[in-house]
């Protein structure tokens, strides 16, 4: 029979505060994730965004808003977003950008 | 130590110079409200300054996802223990010395990073003073710059993305079950700058003409005592060439010099603000007065929602260094987190922008349009066309009036750049919504 290690290896070391690549976070307590759901979605609708672009906004992994979509599901976020939409509409802006001699780069 | 006036701060504060301004000051608000994280305004500064040999971890422009992220990892958290260890309990605002443009946030009664300084002991037990420091700061680990955004990736494989061969193994990891909010940062060319007051070959200067904070790389030797000493740390060292560098403003683009760009010689904004997908940044020049003051100028933008509206807020005001980068605060986030980040006028900064004025409204709509800096708006007033509802703070919904005004912008020379009208909101009701207003 093979020898057991006598100390842990790697990862299943214990955590260790002083370490600076432990997984950690800082617990910051309050806030309502219905609320800052609500919120984003009346932003983006202040700017102009449709439904299905909104809702774009959470179902790509990429935006930190994915975590609500994968906590609650498509259908929940779906609904939040036509409830939003359905109170405030979409502003929307017609926009006359002046010619100027420059070039257009970013 | 000479004293010099902080109006963010509301009082007199020590800082190693005497005072002096500059003509114009360079300035900007981000809407947190509005960014996606994107990270765009952090490549397009990446790939203009930062893409050389030994300046790899160098993000100028960062987006940190706070309130878990940080890049350095855990700068403000360590900077605001070491400001409650010099003076414990003492870092308070009274706010019951409010007095017009001299203090609009109250009094700041604690000791800023130049003041604290005289309290903070080595091991030795001497104090810093008595040493060769003069700004309450400390040097971030090679880790701590190693990983911009550790910590704020998604543990788990994205449902949508089964069909991905990797990503099996982290699902019983935790994810994050809490507010975020995305926090914009680039060096904000403060007033009285703490790299600057830390550094021992006077090698940093700001320009009177639009108060950019440089580094000579010249006089530089790269002692890193900016480093140290930036309390938002923005000043970075690269051991290829072993001096520190910072954001620069763009400053080609912002002197208007740029003849690719900007042929008629006006001012252009910075890459990280042209380039930003979500429209959440508004930069422009703000005229400074003798005394260090704003002049008035109700016309240019950001004077008018820092100074006017009080919609956008400096970020930690309390480190002393009265910088000119203005927040307009998240309006979902927890009322004490966002106290201790923008200050005590937090709560009404949020008011004022979820249901904001009718020129405040029409304002917002600039952000983000053109790439020349708007030193000038006006607003055309059109009829009262619809109402559309806002989420306060406390989740209550509240009425906001809709017009069908126009706003223009104008640019350094007085010219009209752009022209925006507000039309009436759409409405787009799905069966189950129909009948909802
Ligand atoms: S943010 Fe830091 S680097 Fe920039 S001027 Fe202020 S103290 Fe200096
Ligand atoms: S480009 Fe704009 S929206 Fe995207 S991360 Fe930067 S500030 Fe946020």
């Amino acid at each position: 029979m093979r020898e057991q290690p006598k100390t842990r290896q790697g990862r299943e070391k214990e955590l260790e505060a002083d370490d600076p690549l432990a997984l950690v976070m800082t617990p910051v307590s309050g806030g309502d994730l219905q609320l800052m759901a609500t919120c984003l979605i009346e932003e983006f609708a202040r700017m102009g965004l449709k439904e299905a672009e909104i809702l774009a906004l959470f179902r790509q992994p990429i935006y930190q808003t994915h975590a609500l979509y994968r906590a609650w599901g498509e259908g929940r976020v779906r609904e939040l977003v036509r409830q939003v939409l359905a109170r405030t509409g979409r502003t929307c802006v017609s926009v006359t950008v002046l010619p100027h001699s420059g070039g257009d780069d970013a | 130590m000479p004293r010099v006036y902080n109006w963010q701060l509301g009082r007199e504060m020590l800082y190693p110079y005497q005072e002096r301004h500059p003509r114009r000051q360079f300035a900007f608000v981000f809407n947190i409200n509005r960014c996606i994280g994107c990270q765009t305004c952090t490549m397009a500064c990446k790939s203009t300054w930062t893409f050389a040999r030994g300046q790899e971890y160098m993000w100028w422009n960062n987006v940190e996802s706070k309130p878990y992220g940080g890049y350095p990892q855990f700068w403000d958290q360590k900077l605001l223990a070491l400001l409650e260890r010099a003076n414990p309990g003492g870092q308070v605002w009274n706010l019951r010395r409010q007095d017009g443009e001299r203090s609009p946030y109250g009094v700041f009664e604690g000791k800023t990073i130049f003041e604290a300084i005289s309290e903070e002991q080595n091991e030795e037990g001497e104090t810093f003073q008595e040493t060769s420091g003069r700004v309450l700061g400390y040097l971030p680990s090679d880790q701590e710059w190693e990983a911009p955004n550790i910590y704020e990736d998604t543990p788990r494989r994205p449902e949508n993305h089964r069909h991905l061969p990797w990503g099996g193994v982290g699902e019983s990891l935790p994810a994050h079950q809490t507010w975020f909010f995305h926090l914009q940062r680039i060096c904000n060319h403060c007033t009285y700058p703490g790299c600057l007051a830390a550094c021992p070959r006077q090698a940093i200067y700001k320009r009177q003409e639009d108060g950019v904070v440089l580094i000579d790389q010249e006089r530089c030797r790269g002692y890193r005592k900016c480093v140290e000493g930036c309390p938002y740390k923005k000043s970075m060292y690269r051991g290829t060439t072993r001096t520190s560098e910072k954001c620069i403003a763009c400053y080609p683009r912002l002197e208007g010099r740029d003849s690719v760009i900007t042929p008629d010689g006006v001012p252009i904004e910075t890459r990280c603000m042209a380039a930003c997908v979500g429209k959440i940044r508004m930069q422009g020049l703000v005229k400074i007065a003798r005394d260090g003051a704003w002049a008035p100028d109700p016309e240019n933008p950001i004077y008018y929602m820092v100074k006017e509206e009080k919609v956008a807020l400096p970020l930690y005001p309390q480190f002393g260094t009265e910088p000119n980068g203005y927040y307009i605060p998240p309006r979902w986030v927890p009322l004490d987190y966002l106290t201790q980040m923008f200050g005590p006028e937090a709560e009404r900064a949020v008011e004022a922008y979820v249901c904001p004025s009718r020129r405040m409204l029409a304002l917002l709509q600039l952000f983000r349009v053109s790439q020349r800096i708007i030193f000038g708006f006006k607003l055309v007033e059109g009829k009262k066309i619809a109402e559309s509802e806002a989420t306060l703070l406390n989740g209550k919904k509240k009425t906001l009036e809709i017009f069908n005004d126009t706003v223009i912008g104008y640019d350094s020379k007085g010219r009209e750049i752009v022209q925006l009208t507000v039309e009436e909101p759409v409405f787009e009701r799905s069966p189950e919504h129909y009948n909802s207003i």
